[in-house]
């Protein structure tokens, strides 16, 4: 079956190959699809006389692709029933993905919150796999509580090579730093980099607001930054306008901006 | 976003989204028309009886008065 549609809204099937639960709310599917997606790009996932809901691919491989998702909706909701063998209907790759070309060959700093880090993990694992493809790595990833760690296994493998802050907002717990994402900004030594150096940052809105006011006070130069949104999203191909900032589609020019566009996107 | 409520939740910005998205962002990230076309099926059909026509006049006075106004200081 050609995954090449005349109509460009119509999705197809495909078939869950595994279910991973991270947390309680927050699960990983595995889902066979033979997409050609960059990575930070999205999915519309859907289920017929239900909905759809845009979830970033987490992970991509020979064949397959990951979702990380939580239970909040309608269509969300809905797909948790699902089982292995099921089939679910995917349409896109849609956004614009990483800028990889202006990310190879430099020190990398990816500070994420909570779910945030789901968009970033398929870039990390390339990375991981290739570090000469970078200078270095590090990564500030920080959660709410324990119950909310995703990923356990690969922040235990990235420890290997990358530098990395773990960080939890409200517990304590041992082998895991306390406090927001942002204190963890002045651990980091950006004169070593020579301005040869950028920065990743994914989260909650207020979380990215403070995290690039935090980076502004040490004098990190915008063009530096970038940041991946989430928007509430309808068609996914620019037409509708439910994702629209102003005269910006997020589905179309994101939902990856650099922080000097990122900025001024206020609703 | 996920499961967040609604963003905008004020009747004030639902209709400065409306007014932006016909008249002005459309055409500002695609270059070829304006979302509205002059049709006012929506000015007949409105149960709150609200004109897109009288409030895209009332935008124009007050843009007027303002640049009016900095003229003169």
């Amino acid at each position: 079956m050609s995954q090449q549609n005349k109509n460009p809204m119509s999705p197809c099937a495909c078939k869950i190959l595994s279910i991973t639960k991270e947390t309680d709310i927050e699960w990983t599917f595995r889902i066979e699809s033979s997409f050609q997606a960059n990575h930070g790009q999205f999915m519309q996932l859907s289920i017929p006389k239900t909905g759809e809901a845009p979830i970033s691919i987490s992970g991509i491989g020979d064949g397959y692709m990951d979702f990380t998702l939580r239970a909040v909706g309608k269509v969300t909701n809905e797909i948790f029933e699902k089982q292995v063998g099921d089939y679910l209907y995917l349409r896109g790759p849609y956004g614009n993905g990483w800028p990889c070309e202006k990310l190879e060959g430099k020190h990398l700093i990816f500070i994420t919150g909570g779910t945030g880090l789901a968009p970033v993990r398929s870039l990390l694992n390339k990375f991981y796999n290739n570090m000469n493809l970078v200078k270095s790595v590090t990564l500030i990833s920080g959660f709410k509580n324990k119950e909310s760690i995703l990923f356990k296994n690969e922040l235990v493998k990235w420890k290997e090579k990358f530098k990395t802050f773990y960080t939890l907002d409200n517990d304590n717990i041992k082998g895991w730093n306390s406090g927001l994402v942002t204190n963890f900004i002045k651990e980091i030594d950006f004169t070593s980099y020579e301005n040869n150096y950028a920065l990743i940052v994914v989260g909650p809105p207020i979380m990215m607001k403070f995290t690039g006011l935090e980076l502004e006070k040490h004098n990190v130069p915008d063009e530096n930054i970038w940041m991946s949104f989430e928007r509430k999203m309808s068609c996914a191909i620019g037409k509708c306008g439910h994702c629209r900032i102003d005269e910006t589609y997020v589905c179309l020019d994101g939902p990856i901006f650099p922080y000097k566009k990122a900025k001024k996107l206020i609703d | 976003m996920a499961g967040q409520k609604e963003i905008r939740s004020k009747a004030s910005e639902r209709m400065r989204y409306k007014v932006l998205h016909k008249f002005h962002d459309y055409k500002e990230r695609f270059k070829n028309h304006h979302m509205c076309v002059g049709c006012a099926r929506c000015i007949s059909r409105c149960p709150e009886s609200i004109s897109i026509v009288s409030t895209i006049e009332k935008m124009n006075n007050a843009i007027d008065e303002i640049t009016n106004n900095d003229i003169q200081e």
